[in-house]
């Protein structure tokens, strides 16, 4: 008897997975006006700017007070002198951020424009870091340089989500050439504010530790045994959620999801789905299914499922919430009528 | 041990959704079906009513199947309203402008609800012989066309809640599980909205033609 092979792009998982059409509502790529933006206020004039260096030994301090001299003397002339150089104006598009920023997590946000240099195939987070180079506004005003988080400029390590142009998506994959001008970028709602375009998003990891989002190992020894065998389409279906980076963005859009609320997010839910799926996992199910029919569990999501539209990734997230709303069904039945599983 | 028995939160959840379909939507297609026979003229309806009036323990069966159930669906949604911002304009998806309309819908049922009962029940409770004749009852209050409009703009929300409700339900049990049968099952309530709604339209317009 000759075993089926399954399709080759089933098996090679290096290829992009698109996800199985009936897994994902379908993501629409429209932009949206962002409407709610002319409540934007400049930056207010009763906010005192706030020198962070005070410290008298720290080199910077000088070198900055020196372009700040520089700057002031340069005030009185009618055109402000531009940070960048002539040869790097005329190869670029200049391209305008409008910034929201915020000095710290409890002082006031203010909008700042700049104007940068822009090549062509330039994403949102290499004009940030051309940025980071001359703090500079369009205005000419010499400011502090923008924070902001970044790690692996391909869209994996999840750290650079924040709203551009109004939606949540990742900076490092978002191009400029498709962005409409100026390009609006804002913090990650939803959670608590370092700086500027920096969030703290340590909750992602709460709230997989309250789901128990792992696997148990069967031994942190040799058992000589081969681990348990996973289906081909199983694998496929599992390795979608596999791909989750907890960049957050699915939570910013979800309107269940709140820094004060118990709701512990879709893609928390995504990662029971995913860990329930796996034959070692499968022991511990009703663990982590319990945890979900607890506060802030499954049922506080709305089903509004802006989650699966915004994911980065493409995860099918209302489909793991569909799937687990099945689980959770009837692990309400076992609980009820009793069961001989764990 | 059996967290989902113990942790109240789950339990409520799936109630609120269970009380939503089963007595209540169940109820309100009776309801429509039964209201849509107002064109068939006062005797019919009269005789109609007078028919339910003589149901054993009619006010039981209203109490647990239709009072209880309402206050219980009602309250416990006004406290999932207080979690929760939808920002329909930011984030413009279908689904998003539904999860919004359905709170919204919730909300100006509970005005509905309360409205219709005074003008019907509490009004017979004051004035018994308002049940001799429902019809011209009826008749009298659809005719003015404020009552009219803020009938027919209520029945069609408490569909559209009813209809919305179903679809996500179908997805918080989980008998839609993927998103293709979520839409495929979200398409199906449409129909079932429209003919619903039509159906109470037609009771509307009955009383007044
Ligand atoms: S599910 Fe998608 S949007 Fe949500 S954290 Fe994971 S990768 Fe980001
Ligand atoms: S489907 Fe649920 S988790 Fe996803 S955005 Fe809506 S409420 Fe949030
Ligand atoms: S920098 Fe890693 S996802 Fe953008």
């Amino acid at each position: 008897m000759t075993e089926k092979t399954p399709p080759d792009d089933e098996l090679n998982l290096n290829k992009p997975v698109a996800p199985p059409p009936e897994l994902v509502d379908h993501l629409d790529d429209e932009q949206r006006e962002p409407e709610w933006l002319t409540e934007a206020t400049e930056r207010p004039p009763e906010t005192p700017h706030i020198d962070h260096y005070d410290d008298e030994d720290d080199p910077d301090r000088w070198q900055e007070s020196e372009d700040t001299a520089e700057l002031a003397a340069n005030e009185d002339e009618s055109a402000p002198e531009h940070p960048w150089s002539q040869a790097e104006h005329d190869a670029a598009e200049v391209v305008q951020l409008k910034i929201r920023r915020q000095d710290d997590p409890f002082s006031t946000p203010y909008w700042q424009l700049f104007d940068i240099p822009s090549h062509e195939r330039d994403n949102v987070l290499s004009l940030l870091r051309t940025l980071r180079e001359h703090p500079i506004t369009g205005s000419g005003e010499r400011v502090d340089p923008v924070a902001f988080e970044h790690q692996c400029m391909e869209e994996v390590c999840g750290s650079c989500a924040m709203l551009i142009n109004g939606r949540p998506r990742m900076a490092c994959s978002a191009l400029i050439a498709d962005l409409e001008q100026p390009i609006v970028l804002e913090p990650l709602p939803k959670f608590p504010l370092v700086r500027d375009l920096m969030v703290d998003r340590s909750r992602l990891f709460e709230h997989l530790k309250r789901v128990q989002a792992w696997i148990h190992v069967d031994g942190a020894w040799d058992i000589h045994q081969p681990g348990l065998r996973i289906a081909q389409q199983q694998w496929a279906r599992d390795y979608l959620y596999s791909r989750c980076m907890h960049c957050g963005c699915c939570m910013a859009a979800c309107p269940q999801y709140d820094e004060h609320l118990d709701f512990v997010g879709p893609a928390t839910l995504a990662q029971v789905r995913l860990m329930n799926a796996h034959p070692n996992g499968r022991a511990t199910r009703s663990t982590r299914l319990h945890a979900i029919m607890g506060d802030g569990g499954l049922s506080d999501c709305g089903n509004a499922q802006n989650c699966v539209k915004v994911c980065p990734k493409e995860i099918p997230l209302t489909t793991a919430i569909g799937e687990l709303g099945r689980a959770t069904t009837v692990q309400l039945i076992k609980d009820f009528f009793g069961s001989s599983e764990p | 041990m059996s967290a989902s028995l113990h942790n109240r939160h789950f339990l409520y959840r799936r109630i609120h959704s269970l009380l939503g379909l089963v007595p209540l939507g169940i109820f309100m297609v009776f309801h429509l079906w039964q209201n849509s026979q107002a064109r068939l003229g006062a005797a019919h309806y009269n005789a109609l009513v007078a028919k339910m009036a003589e149901i054993n323990y009619l006010l039981v069966f209203e109490a647990t199947l239709v009072v209880v159930p309402l206050l219980l669906h009602a309250a416990y949604g006004l406290v999932i309203l207080g979690s929760g911002t939808a920002e329909p304009l930011r984030y413009s998806y279908r689904r998003n402008w539904l999860y919004w309309l359905q709170r919204m819908s919730g909300i100006a049922m509970i005005a509905f609800v309360a409205l219709h009962l005074g003008l019907t029940r509490i009004a017979a409770i004051i004035d018994p012989s308002i049940y001799n004749d429902m019809y011209s009852h009826m008749q009298h209050s659809l005719s003015q066309p404020v009552t009219f409009g803020v009938y027919m703009v209520g029945l069609w929300l408490s569909v559209f809640h009813l209809a919305n409700g179903l679809a996500t339900a179908a997805i918080t049990w989980g008998l839609t599980t993927n998103a293709a049968a979520q839409r495929r099952f979200g398409l199906l309530c449409i129909p079932f909205g429209l003919v619903l709604g039509a159906l109470g339209t037609q009771g509307l317009i009955g009383f007044v033609l």
